[in-house]
């Protein structure tokens, strides 16, 4: 909400510095967004154009003849709405606008022109570049332009929070400037009318319950023909709104000034009387937008004898719309209640300066005050005569103004200090409550304007705030703190991090929601729930995989002259109910960055198992970790792999697709993994084993097996064999071609042989390769390669 | 003896030239071995007359000793420079590059959170996770937002076609913490929150550390210290902050807090309050005898504070230009 702070001036009848005004303002919770000072323009004065001629040479320029009150100027101006008796804003040489432009006297196609007639916005006034200023003829021929424009001024921008809808004004900003910055304050009142001859109206409320305060004044007879006068126009526009015709700028200016929204209607369109009801589903209705909407049940609608003529609260109709040939007008204030109104504006998606204040609660007692205002502006801009006020006030259906309680235990108890009894008192006085002590405790009755006080801690907020948080003390809390738990029993996720950066994977931090297209390519894992309101159709799919995020990060980085990427993550995946915290790892194009002592290569599949090998190892549990040819679309048929450890699947291991690859505009070699952290990483306590005394064996033997059999299996059979002595399998070589039949391939083994009790004899040794031999034969028809 | 003196004087010449370990140890045959020079001059010390073969004997064993250590002394040095000559050939330009690809990195989210867990661990604060799934009792109505209340408006969330949403905030997970748990408690709730907006400073996806300390006795003035002790410790310096009233449904008295910067500035930093009492009765807490306060804390707000990071984008985009400096 922008708010000047000449208007917050005025209202307070007092001289305020601006950095104080902000300071304070913050300090008092209405946080300060920005603030924007518009300077005054030296050499800009109003002048009167005496005088229009047509350039002698240029169609489009005028003559004209300036008066600034010391001397007439000769004066080229392209501006088609110049006129004879036209009151305009004159920079006079030596001037220079705040668009940078400098006045000098020149030329004009031959003719000399000594300044410039300015638009608005030559002038830093908004954007309206259609013509000259038009100013009003009662302005001082002579004086400072920034004199009629109540310049310098500073717009202050302040983001209110929700619960402070009585701010939605310059009169609510104005309570809390006088409060905080310690400035008497009288709430400011509208002498009535005198006379209220002109046309009375009877509107017809049927929900009271939900729209207690009902109120309705015309004016008729105005001159259609009446301009807003520059200084509202001014003020409209410091408050972020347009001007557009007199009776819609009054009520905005009114709404900005004491924060009650109201409405104009052309009285003449409105057919027999307003009412308001809940609309019945099936009307429709074309609003001030053009929009045509069908409100439902739940939605208050004005009425008059047509049907529903605008949507309550938020927006007025077009049937009865202010135009220019209107010459009766009737302004509308009610109070709608925040019950009422809530989600309204959301329903429609029609927020609304008017729907916002409604929805947060607006003052159920200003309504006599903002339609003696309107009418007073409007009967001073436009003429007219006011009818009789009408307001209906169901005080029995206004929110229940009963005195809160606050108890002095509980504030010292929730401040943690005490506060002085009559400062307590004196901060609620300055707020405008009304406060009585009984026992003391004190029994507080909120203004008619603020909807947030309604419990203890709503009053307990009230003292912190005024009385400042800066003065609460700062104290320590002792008390007994369990010991924390510190369990060993599984491999934490820090610790998995901390591994993964130390084998040379930088961490990225995908998005939780991806690309559904691009899920689609990985078959690896369905994708989670789809997203109702996504940011993007690239981000609307909940993710299966960490891999879609990896591989796109991938890409990114490959696409800019990365050679060697290396990244993983740790996060959640989802899939239905459920959410599961995974770990993804990606080795992407060379093995290695650039090097003096190393060969470029690319990274393979052994280069990833490697590392996942050694993560696995932090459990404990490696020797039940088992690696099975899998078929997926994601992953290269040959070079695939599901892990299971204790036969429990808990990932997949392999290079890219190049379908896939190619589908993520990835040229290189990519090798991936993907694991569920909670399913791998429950750790095995480790139990010690005595070292043997005595020197192990070991022994190697040559094989030569079918290629398709697994290396994996045969160590398995090795260690079946002759389980008690065989403490590991070396696989020192794996070779196929020279000497070797095709389909074939050749496997060196190193047997680690050991009895823990004896030395092992070379007969025993000897025995045990036999034993070997002879199970690698039956199993896998192996071959002893001599 | 004048010959034992020419061949010592001999001997020792000719032990300084040599220059290697083989023509050492020919020298030592030629004068020590059994056929050697001083040998053979012991041996013909039993022809000398009785009374002059201990004084010869002496003279040639005196001759030998001076010899053997000599050739010794020699021998050693010759390896010495032998060693000198084989390490010499073996220097390294020590400045090429080790071999390897060196430590990859951690994201600075993660390291942000990380000294925010251990900071508020060291303090008896437990973490807690939960869903990022949420429903909207645990996201809005038990956090004291019920339906249309326009402070939803203050989230813009994500919506799944069966009502779920993501989580706008982790404070579900306190709620969750209070449900199954009970009070006292004293945890912080990190995780990944969603929004539906992006822009140059909003991401749809980032984290938050919530904490939420509920007990018989808890003041705003311990908030303040808590918090002041936290935000000094994550920085490393004594900070200065500012408590500004604020508003958020589920705590009330609320402050937003701003950190002095070291160039003077205050930056917002952190949101907090004194637990409302509708939240603690929609988990059961009767808020006459417990209270407490609440905090959350924007993982990405300090990381970008304390790493001096310019653009929050930069944060997700996972360049390895940028990953790599953490």
């Amino acid at each position: 909400m922008k708010v000047s702070q000449n208007w917050l001036t005025e209202m307070l009848g007092s001289a305020l510095d601006t950095e104080r005004v902000l300071e304070r303002l913050t300090l008092a919770g209405l946080e300060v967004d920005g603030h924007e000072t518009i300077d005054a323009v030296d050499k800009v004065v109003v002048a009167k154009v005496t005088g229009v001629q047509q350039h002698p040479d240029a169609d489009r320029l005028r003559v004209c003849d300036v008066n600034d009150g010391q001397e007439t100027h000769q004066i080229v101006c392209g501006a088609p709405n110049v006129r004879p008796d036209m009151t305009v804003a004159l920079a006079q040489v030596g001037a220079k606008l705040p668009g940078g432009i400098k006045i000098r006297k020149s030329k004009l196609r031959g003719v000399e022109s000594a300044g410039m007639l300015c638009s608005a916005a030559e002038l830093g006034l908004g954007q309206d570049h259609d013509g000259i200023l038009d100013l009003p003829s009662e302005l001082v021929v002579g004086s400072p332009l920034h004199e009629a424009l109540g310049l310098p001024d500073t717009v202050i921008d302040i983001d209110l929070t929700p619960n402070r809808g009585d701010c939605f004004s310059t009169l609510g900003v104005a309570r809390e400037v006088a409060t905080f910055c310690d400035i008497a304050f009288d709430e400011p009142s509208a002498e009535p009318c005198a006379d209220r001859s002109g046309s009375p109206v009877s509107p017809k409320i049927d929900t009271p319950e939900v729209v207690p305060v009902f109120s309705a004044a015309t004016v008729t007879g105005i001159d259609s023909a009446a301009k807003t006068p520059l200084w509202m126009v001014e003020r409209l526009r410091r408050s972020g709104v347009r001007a557009i015709s007199p009776v819609v700028d009054i009520t905005n200016f009114v709404m900005l000034e004491f924060g009650q929204p109201m409405h104009g209607y052309d009285l003449d369109k409105v057919q027999g009387e307003l009412g308001v009801r809940y609309a019945d589903g099936e009307e429709s209705l074309v609003l001030l937008d053009g929009k045509t909407i069908t409100p439902d049940k739940e939605t208050l609608v004005i009425t008059d004898d047509s049907g529903a003529i605008g949507l309550a609260g938020i927006m007025g109709g077009e049937s009865t719309m202010v135009d220019e040939h209107t010459t009766n007008v009737l302004f509308e204030a009610a109070h709608f209640t925040p019950s009422v109104m809530a989600g309204k504006a959301r329903r429609y998606n029609m927020h609304t300066d008017a729907s916002l204040r409604f929805e947060r609660g607006v003052d159920a007692y200003g309504h006599e005050r903002a339609q003696e205002r309107a009418a007073q502006l409007l009967i001073e801009i436009a003429g007219g005569v006011v009818g009789p006020l009408f307001v209906e006030r169901h005080t029995a259906h206004l929110r229940s103004r009963d005195a809160v309680v606050l108890r002095a235990a509980r504030l010292a108890k929730v401040l943690g200090c005490d506060v002085a009894s009559d400062e307590v008192t004196k901060i609620f006085e300055r707020l405008g409550f009304g406060v009585a002590m009984s026992n003391g405790d004190w029994h507080v009755s909120p203004p008619t304007w603020r909807f947030d006080i309604a419990i203890e801690e709503d009053l307990i907020e009230e003292v912190a705030r005024v009385y400042g948080y800066d003065r609460i003390p700062v104290k320590r809390t002792y008390a007994e703190t369990p010991l924390a738990p510190a369990s060993e029993q599984r491999v934490s996720e820090e610790l998995l991090r901390d591994a993964m950066a130390a084998r040379g994977y930088a961490e990225a931090v995908t998005y939780s929601f991806v690309d559904p297209r691009r899920h689609a390519l990985l078959d690896i894992a369905a994708p989670g729930p789809e997203l109702l309101n996504p940011i993007s159709s690239e981000l609307s799919v909940m993710r299966g995989t960490l891999l879609c995020g990896l591989l796109e990060a991938a890409q990114y980085n490959l696409a800019r002259q990365r050679q060697h990427v290396r990244i993983f993550e740790i996060g959640r995946v989802f899939d239905g109910d459920r959410e599961t915290v995974k770990m993804a790892g990606l080795l992407a194009g060379k093995r290695h960055h650039e090097q003096w002592s190393s060969k470029d290569s690319d990274v393979d599949f052994f280069d990833i198992k490697a590392d996942l090998e050694a993560l696995l190892a932090t459990t404990g549990r490696s020797s039940a970790v088992r690696l099975e040819r899998t078929q997926i679309d994601t992953l290269h048929p040959g070079q695939a792999a599901r892990i299971s450890l204790d036969d429990e699947d808990i990932g997949v291991i392999g290079a890219l697709h190049p379908r896939v690859s190619s589908a993520f505009d990835i040229d290189n070699a990519c090798i991936v993994f993907e694991i569920d952290v909670d399913a791998a990483f429950a750790r095995r306590i480790p139990i010690a084993a005595p070292i043997s005394k005595f020197p192990h064996v070991r022994r190697d033997i040559a094989i030569v097996i079918d290629e398709k059999i697994a290396v994996a299996d045969v160590v398995d059979t090795i260690k079946k064999a002759r389980s008690a002595l065989i403490r590991d399998v070396i696989v020192f070589d794996v070779y196929q071609g020279k000497g070797i039949e095709p389909g074939l391939k050749s496997v060196a083994l190193g047997l680690i042989l050991l009895d823990s009790s004896r030395t092992l004899t070379d007969d025993v040794s000897e025995a045990v390769v036999a034993d070997v031999v002879t199970a690698l034969q039956d199993s896998h028809s192996a071959k002893l390669r001599e | 003896m004048q010959e034992i003196a020419s061949i010592e004087q001999a001997a020792l010449a000719a032990i300084k030239n040599a220059d290697d370990s083989r023509a050492l140890e020919t020298l030592r045959v030629e004068l020590l071995g059994k056929k050697g020079q001083l040998t053979a001059l012991l041996k013909g010390v039993s022809s000398l007359p009785v009374d002059e073969r201990p004084k010869a004997g002496q003279a040639i064993n005196a001759a030998k000793q001076v010899v053997a250590k000599a050739i010794e002394a020699r021998r050693s040095d010759l390896e010495a420079e032998a060693l000198n000559r084989r390490l010499a050939s073996e220097t390294l330009d020590i400045t090429l590059p080790g071999r390897g690809d060196g430590a990859g990195s951690l994201h600075p989210v993660t390291l942000a959170r990380r000294r925010i867990e251990a900071i508020f661990k060291g303090a008896g604060f437990g973490v807690r996770h939960g869903p990022e799934i949420e429903d909207d009792f645990h996201n809005f109505t038990a956090l004291n937002i019920p339906e249309d209340h326009p402070a939803r408006a203050m989230h813009d969330t994500f919506y799944f076609g069966d009502g779920r949403l993501l989580r706008t905030h982790t404070s579900p997970t306190q709620i969750r913490t209070m449900q199954n748990e009970g009070v006292p408690v004293k945890v912080i709730c990190p995780g990944r929150v969603y929004r539906c907006d992006s822009d140059q400073t909003h991401t749809p996806m980032f984290h938050q550390v919530e904490g939420l300390v509920i007990d018989r006795d808890v003041s705003f003035a311990n908030l303040k210290s808590v918090l002041h002790e936290f935000v000094s410790q994550f920085f490393e310096r004594d900070a200065e902050l500012r408590f500004r009233p604020s508003y958020f449904p589920f705590t009330e008295p609320s402050a937003e807090v701003d950190v002095l910067s070291e160039d003077g500035k205050w930056l917002e930093i952190l949101g907090c309050g004194m637990v409302h009492p509708n939240v603690l009765r929609n988990v059961g807490v009767d808020p006459e005898e417990f209270g407490g306060y609440a905090f959350g804390l924007g993982v990405e707000r300090l990381a970008m504070l304390r790493y001096q990071i310019a653009d929050l984008r930069t944060l997700f985009e996972n360049d390895l230009r940028f990953l790599e400096q953490f």
